[in-house]
């Protein structure tokens, strides 16, 4: 749905074409936008001391999180890319075992958040879909481990570091529940999002449906 | 080829080198030869997370006995194979980190529309980074939306990334240089095979 | 502050309930360590059953060749004259072991899994 065109050549369907392909590239500057709050995210959780290196926070994925009320899925997965991509290139692990784990982690519990996420929407808060996301993340991180690292061994530490990631992940969901009902900027891309959808849906119909156009 | 790109490929060429090592000794060698070439290209090298790597990793795998018993600790023995086994996974995690780091220290510019979208979230990173201000209590949220709203506008146009006129290509002491460290690997895997060196 | 909704709490429960249940099979477990012990006068040799593996253990006289195979360990070749050492068969169980006198090679299976009898163990072998 993002990336077609109308190629009606009529002046009013060349507007319309403009229109979606402006409003395409918008969207594409969103996910840039979100992907470059993970980059940043994953910095300062860098940048947290933590006593033991395992121990992790998982703030990378509030942009993801969120991303899940915004975007469709291929954008989610364009999104989870560019971060997983992003994070490989600015730690410089992009060749090693750890990028296959992170990589392995964010795109599973994307995934994971985006079923999840339509099939129990609207039973569940952000909590919910951060504790799915945190809990897959960790379980695919851990399996990745044992195969290609440490053996059975680490099966000793996973309790304790499922415990942490679900105690982390319910702050996040809670975060994220605030933000998208706090937030100007989140308020404005829903609503103009809504205002496209309404607008193609109705311009690949009828020919009338271009006076929503004015809305905006 | 384009300048950025370099390191790239010179890295993709070693790995093989390092991957296929046998020997421990050349591993360690191989190991340190990557330290030093990506501390030479600008990147830093941070003690304490690769102490804690190492460890971990080295404990983790001793826990899993196997072979010839060197000491014991308690109940607790610690093997020739098991440790073997150990330090080889921690220093190939180790090495493939630092030729990442290597890698990536030229600042690659991925070709296509994805590339493209990558320096866009690199650009907004670094705006993140730069713009934005610690803020006051019960203003979290709205200092966060000021940052978010002011990258809406620096849309890059189309153009701007062609324009940029600084495509570099490679000078010939460059290319020297990285064949030279690729040889290098090379030759540490090669000596690695040959089973001249004890710990193979 | 921030609205719970119904499938969160679910969630939470069931990850919570997750959770219990790991930190007990993983920590009340007696450690289930089965290991193979080699021993060559002072020198000794561990390895756990868990892995399928031929080893090579040197003695005065040579090499003795164990393999442990499916958490079973049998001895396949021995530079000793009788070689009763192989015909011993296979142990898998802690607390028993196979003997090469004239290698001066031990080798049991130690551990806190079930053993059959105390009758079997032994405490300590002098050559």
């Amino acid at each position: 749905m993002l990336f077609s065109k109308n190629k009606d050549s009529t002046p009013l369907g060349k507007n319309l074409h403009h229109e979606v392909v402006e409003h395409t590239q918008y969207f594409i500057t969103h996910i840039a936008i979100l992907a470059a709050f993970s980059l940043f995210l994953s910095t300062v959780e860098y940048m947290i001391p933590k006593p033991l290196p395992f121990m992790r926070i998982g703030l990378a994925n509030l942009p993801i999180i969120i991303g899940l009320s915004i975007f469709s899925l291929p954008e989610l997965l364009l999104l989870t890319v560019l971060k997983i991509v992003g994070q490989g290139l600015i730690n410089g692990t992009i060749f090693s075992y750890i990028f296959l784990f992170s990589a392995g982690g964010s795109l599973g519990s994307m995934l994971m958040m985006y079923c999840v996420y339509k099939l129990l929407g609207r039973f569940t808060s952000f909590i919910g879909i951060s504790i799915t996301g945190a809990m897959t993340s960790n379980a695919i991180q851990l399996l990745l481990a044992h195969f290609m690292l440490f053996g059975s061994s680490i099966w000793i530490i996973a309790p304790p570091f499922l415990l942490m990631g679900f105690i982390t992940s319910i702050f996040l969901g809670i975060f994220a529940n605030v933000f998208t009902r706090k937030s100007r900027w989140y308020a404005d891309i829903t609503t103009r999002r809504k205002i496209q959808e309404n607008s193609m849906r109705k311009s690949s119909g009828t020919k009338g449906g271009l006076n929503s156009h004015a809305e905006k | 080829m384009q300048k950025s790109n370099l390191r790239i490929v010179a890295g993709l060429l070693m790995i093989p080198a390092f991957l296929l090592q046998k020997n421990l000794i050349m591993m360690i060698v191989q190991v340190a030869f990557i330290m030093v070439i990506a501390v030479l290209k600008g990147r830093k090298i941070k003690p304490v997370p690769v102490l804690v790597v190492l460890t971990s990793v080295v404990l983790m795998n001793l826990l899993q006995v196997n072979g010839k018993v060197l000491f014991t600790i308690g109940s607790f023995s610690v093997t020739l194979g098991a440790l073997k086994i150990g330090l080889d996974k921690a220093l190939t995690l180790i090495g493939m980190l630092y030729v990442s780091q290597y890698m990536v220290s030229g600042r690659p510019k991925l070709p296509g529309k994805f590339g493209q979208l990558l320096s866009k979230q690199f650009l907004f990173f670094e705006h993140i980074v730069t713009s934005w201000k610690r803020p006051e209590r019960g203003k979290f949220i709205e200092s966060l939306d000021v940052v978010l709203e002011e990258m809406e506008h620096i849309y890059p146009d189309k153009d701007s990334f062609k324009s940029e006129s600084n495509i570099l290509y490679v000078k010939k002491i460059e290319a020297l240089t990285e064949t030279f460290f690729v040889l290098f690997m090379w030759a540490g895997f090669t000596v690695g095979i040959l089973d001249i060196l004890p710990v193979g | 502050m921030t609205k719970i909704k119904p499938a969160d709490v679910f969630i939470i429960i069931l990850t919570i309930l997750i959770i219990i249940f790991l930190f007990i099979q993983t920590y009340s477990q007696p450690q289930d360590s089965s290991e193979l012990l080699v021993r060559v006068n002072e020198e000794s040799w561990r390895f756990t059953l868990e892995d399928d593996r031929i080893v090579h253990i040197p003695g005065p006289l040579g090499d003795t060749v164990i393999h442990i195979q499916a958490g079973e360990t049998y001895v396949t070749e021995s530079p000793c004259i009788s070689k009763i050492c192989i015909a011993a068969g296979k142990i898998s169980k802690p607390g028993q072991w196979i003997v090469c006198l004239p290698n001066h090679v031990f080798i049991s299976i130690e551990g806190s899994g079930n053993s059959d009898s105390g009758n079997d163990e032994v405490d300590d072998v002098v050559f």
